[in-house]
């Protein structure tokens, strides 16, 4: 049996079976090889499954999606308006001085369909409850490269029209006497009036394309309404020591903190530096002291907590956060502060100036 | 022994060298993901941005949503490891730039590679004009941003700045301007992003060589075509049923969505760096298929959608940085943790 068995062993293996098992050998190891190259150029699409299946129920998500980006915060469901209606009358009806005609129509764009017009910036406007946009082009009619596109965004309230033209201002631009508050950049003009923010941009810059951009502004101006209804924060904030323009009012995300909403932020010159406050009115006064936890766990995450008062009218809290210094403070359902101050005692003295204002006030 | 003399027999050796093939091959169908990819350090993962050799934070600050008073959120985000931030000088009528100057002065320059773009050019409307007038207009563009940076230089400028056209990154002014600002040292390296015709754009511009860095969209609908088919059929049923269909994108185009999967190869074999943006937007990926997705990667994932849908384009080795849109300290905290994450949580 041993014999029989040993039998199918060779002890001799031919030169041609030998090379070829060598190139069978070479070959598994060049596709080991090639797969394992391949595989450092990862394909996502490699083992995907084929078969997609899109459900036609809408699903509701198990978890809260929180890290939303801020491009489809707000984003309304698809507009049910196909094309922007034109308007027959309105204020931006023959608005186009001598030499200057109206390009297409008189547009409207709603919160369903702002995107159409202003994508990537739409999402700021409906954070400030945008109601209506009307806009139209005038052009010149000897010179077509000169244009003066006039946008008239309704925004409901005054507060969110000052809202929305305070975050749009550029530092240092020359103010101007249109609504209640206006400035010019270049040969374009911003103003806001009522519960109306109006912009007027030119094509080009030039001193001549400037003055019919301000006679277009001013003329439109006059059409709107404003009923006069004061802002809150335009008065709450202390003037002394303010440096003009600066106030400016945000909804929500208020120096990049989800939790202050409805806040007013004002620059200042306080001895030479300059200082960032802010205040916002709450809805109560448990709504304040659950801000200023937030704020206080925030100081906590993002640099240290280095001083606490409490006293029978306010509590305050200073952070350090790595070379600049935040004080925030809650009095009633009042939260206000200063942040991101180079100087400590700087921040404090500006803080406690700030309480007194809101002390005498009250 | 003689059926042993080399310690096995054929067919132990087949049997053995099978297995290794097989196991040779299932590793290397393993996405490589961030051990791979990335160095970890204090919690943030590192990656190199192509030819570049910048080492950068493979959490992007993307800049366009935080606000003007939001420059705490910059310094937070950069005393957290994130080291890249990507903005233009169009964001928030540029008062974005301005933040980030007032950031990066008290973190201190070397902190952060800073990537801008000439946001406020329209380089497809200049195909035709001289190179003297693009350069002047590139260089106002600049100038204007070096300034709210309160930088002498930018490590990566954009230009073409949301290209449409592959016309666009072959332009020979452009090319010379930018050139000649790399020689004066006001930027490192040179870069473009587009929202549209993306896949062209981006190969021509691989194979041209010219560009270091690309920008644009990467998420499950532009790597994986049954989703893509089903976002498209989505849109195209809601389009029939009434419903807007299609969200147009900047300056009212299409928002297209692309197959980016050879991109991705060929930035890679060319070294050239890659900024991941639109991971998570809604546009690519409706909400009434999030679930859905979800369940095909990782039913019982702890994260939310879009740490979901970020780390699915941090799976992606050829990505060097994903830009997440922060607009709040919730957003940068959901983002810092994802270098530890895995699509599972």
């Amino acid at each position: 049996m041993r014999r029989k068995r040993r039998g199918f062993i060779r002890g001799r293996i031919s030169r041609t079976e030998t090379v070829i098992s060598c190139m069978l050998l070479l070959l598994i190891a060049g596709i080991g090889i090639a797969i394992y190259a391949k595989g450092q150029i990862y394909d996502p699409n490699l083992f995907s499954l084929n078969q997609f299946a899109l459900s036609n129920t809408r699903s509701v998500s198990a978890q809260p999606d929180r890290l939303v980006p801020p491009e489809d915060e707000g984003s309304k469901p698809s507009p049910a308006m196909d094309a922007p209606v034109p308007s027959p009358s309105g204020p931006l009806d023959g608005l186009a001085p001598a030499g200057w005609k109206t390009l297409g129509n008189v547009s409207q764009f709603t919160a369903d369909t702002l995107f159409e017009k202003i994508d990537g910036r739409a999402e700021q406007y409906l954070d400030y409850k945008f109601v209506r946009l009307t806009c139209v082009s005038l052009v010149n009619e000897q010179d077509k490269s000169q244009f003066i596109d006039i946008y008239v965004f309704d925004m409901g309230k005054p507060a969110q029209a000052f809202g929305v033209f305070s975050v749009e201002r550029s530092d240092g631009l020359p103010a101007i006497a249109l609504g209640r508050e206006g400035y010019r950049a270049e040969a374009s003009y911003f103003f806001w009036k009522g519960r109306y923010y109006v912009q007027v941009l030119a094509s080009n810059k030039g001193t001549k394309l400037a003055q019919v951009g301000l006679s277009v502004a001013g003329t439109l101006e006059k059409r709107l309404n404003d009923n006069g209804e004061p802002i809150w924060g335009l008065t709450a904030l202390p003037e002394t020591d303010r440096i003009p323009g600066t106030v400016q009012y945000f909804v929500t995300d208020a120096m990049s903190l989800d939790f202050m909403k409805d806040t007013y932020i004002a620059q200042y010159r306080k001895g030479g530096a300059k200082v960032m406050a802010f205040l916002s009115k709450q809805s109560s006064p448990d709504a304040a002291v659950k801000t200023l936890t937030s704020y206080e766990a925030y100081l906590k995450k993002f640099g240290k907590v280095i001083g606490k008062q409490e006293t029978d009218i306010y509590t305050s809290v200073t952070g350090d956060m790595g070379g600049t210094f935040d004080v925030v403070f809650r009095k009633g359902r009042l939260i206000g502060g200063v942040s991101m101050v180079e100087n400590q005692s700087v921040a404090e003295k500006a803080a406690l100036d700030l309480l007194a204002v809101l002390r005498d006030k009250d | 022994m003689t059926e042993k003399k080399d310690g096995l027999t054929r067919r132990e050796f087949i049997r053995q060298v099978s297995l290794g093939t097989a196991a040779l091959a299932a590793a290397s169908t393993i996405p490589q993901g961030i051990s791979a990819a990335s160095t970890i350090k204090n919690g943030m993962g590192y990656r190199t941005l192509g030819r570049t050799g910048l080492e950068i934070s493979e959490v992007g600050l993307g800049a366009g949503s935080i606000s003007p008073s939001g420059s705490n959120l910059i310094r937070a985000a950069l005393s957290q490891g994130i080291n890249f931030i990507e903005t233009s000088s169009n964001y928030k009528n540029a008062q974005v730039e301005t933040a980030i100057g007032q950031a990066v002065r008290s973190m201190g320059r070397d902190k952060v590679f800073i990537l801008t773009k000439a946001g406020n050019l329209e380089i497809g409307r200049m195909l035709d004009a001289p190179a003297s007038e693009v350069e002047k207009a590139v260089r106002t563009e600049l100038e204007g941003s070096l300034k709210r940076l309160q930088t002498d230089f930018v490590d990566v400028y954009s230009c073409p700045y949301m290209a449409f056209s592959p016309k666009e990154v072959a332009l020979p002014a452009v090319q010379e301007a930018l050139e000649k600002f790399k020689k004066e040292g006001k930027i490192r390296f040179k870069g473009l992003s587009t929202h549209s015709d993306y896949a062209n754009i981006c190969m021509t511009a691989i194979e041209e060589g010219y560009y270091d860095v690309l920008q644009f969209p990467v998420n499950f609908a532009t790597l994986l075509p049954h989703i893509r088919n089903a976002v498209l059929e989505a849109k195209k049923a809601e389009k029939s049923a009434g419903g807007g269909g299609e969200r147009k994108g900047e300056g009212g185009q299409e928002r297209a969505i692309i197959d980016v999967s050879e991109v991705l190869k060929a930035a890679q074999r060319k070294n050239v760096g890659i900024v991941a943006m639109k991971g998570a937007q809604e546009g690519f990926l409706p909400p009434i298929m999030r679930d859905q997705v979800k369940g095909e990667f990782a039913k019982d994932t702890k994260l939310s959608f879009h740490q979901f849908a970020y780390r699915y384009v941090l799976d992606q080795p050829q990505v060097s940085t994903v830009s997440i849109r922060m607009a709040n300290m919730l957003h940068l905290n959901e983002a810092l943790v994802l270098p530890q994450k895995t699509l599972k949580g």
